[in-house]
């Protein structure tokens, strides 16, 4: 899977616009910016369908890889995992995949030529990604009442933030 | 005091968000303190032990609180263990103070800075590897590549 998708996941409350350019896209950032309201409805699009109310455009499959109970279990992610080869995974920081089975997981990703969300603030050294890839949603609020209350978008950490970064560390005595 | 374990932890919550939920003595969240927490990470009022004003999704219960805050509100009032991992920088100003009269512990397997030029709290911390007590930036960060070369 090659080339850019953009995706779109919007609630009464939230609307979640997103243009993945790379295999990876780490999504990282402060606390309460949005991470884990995305995932919820990732999560909540990928057991009820459209049924969620949730509205989810992208021109391929978007997955979470929990089971169609709404639990996890080891067979089921690794399934799924092969199962979708378009499509476009939705991982939480506190999915086991990336916990307790993050070697597994970096392998049949690594060969997977699926695309990845992946919201956490932890490194991962054997995945391929650089720091394009890192990304921290940016929210805008909207004064037109008929729309969604907040628009999130995605901003590079490492281009539009690398400065500031740079400057927080204090120079060596 | 701020104890700071470098890499994985078994004494790590493994759900601190379903651990908020069930087991979090709700009394904490009238003090001030919990306030401004709540105030300055998610933005929103913490009006009871049970109800926020957000001011994205209005007035909700306490599950609708970031991770970051749960984490936070669970470090800075109980003993539990928390990873760093799922606190934003945003939230170590608040353990970073809360530490200056509550020993607390905490582990990481992210890298953070916890002398950040940004923050106006500075405090030493116990790397808890080796048990030596840290007071600046470079001091920090050469303990941090002993024992968190990966991260």
């Amino acid at each position: 899977m090659i080339g850019k998708y953009h995706l779109r996941v919007r609630s009464k409350v939230c609307d979640f616009s997103l243009t993945l350019d790379r295999k990876y896209t780490l999504i990282q950032g402060d606390s309460g910016t949005g991470k884990s309201i995305f995932t919820d409805l990732v999560k909540q699009y990928s057991r009820y369908g459209a049924d969620s109310g949730i509205e989810l455009t992208c021109e391929i499959s978007v997955v979470s890889l929990i089971s169609d109970t709404g639990t996890w279990d080891t067979d089921t992610w690794k399934e799924k995992l092969n199962r979708y080869r378009d499509a476009i995974f939705v991982i939480d920081a506190f999915d086991p995949c990336i916990r307790e089975y993050e070697a597994e997981f970096s392998e049949l990703a690594e060969n997977s030529q699926a695309y990845f969300i992946i919201l956490s603030r932890k490194t991962f050294s054997a995945l391929s990604y650089d720091t394009d890839s890192i990304y921290e949603f940016v929210s805008v609020a909207n004064a037109d009442r008929g729309k969604q209350a907040y628009t999130v978008k995605l901003m590079k950490v490492y281009r539009d933030k690398m400065k500031n970064k740079f400057e927080n560390i204090p120079h060596k005595k | 005091m701020l104890h700071l374990y470098i890499g994985e932890s078994e004494k790590a919550l493994r759900a601190p968000n379903n651990w908020f939920m069930n087991a979090f003595p709700r009394e904490y969240l009238e003090t001030p303190l919990a306030r401004e927490i709540v105030q300055g990470i998610d933005k929103s009022v913490l009006e009871s032990r049970n109800a926020v004003l957000s001011p994205y999704l209005g007035r909700v219960g306490i599950d609708k609180l970031s991770t970051g805050v749960r984490q936070t509100l669970i470090a800075c009032f109980t003993d539990k263990v928390v990873d760093l991992v799922h606190c934003g920088d945003n939230c170590l100003t608040y353990i970073k103070k809360r530490s200056v009269d509550k020993d607390i512990y905490v582990t990481t397997t992210r890298y953070v800075n916890l002398f950040s030029k940004k923050d106006t709290v500075s405090v030493p911390v116990i790397i808890d590897n080796n048990g030596k007590i840290v007071n600046s930036f470079w001091e920090y960060d050469d303990e941090f590549d002993k024992f968190g070369g990966g991260l």
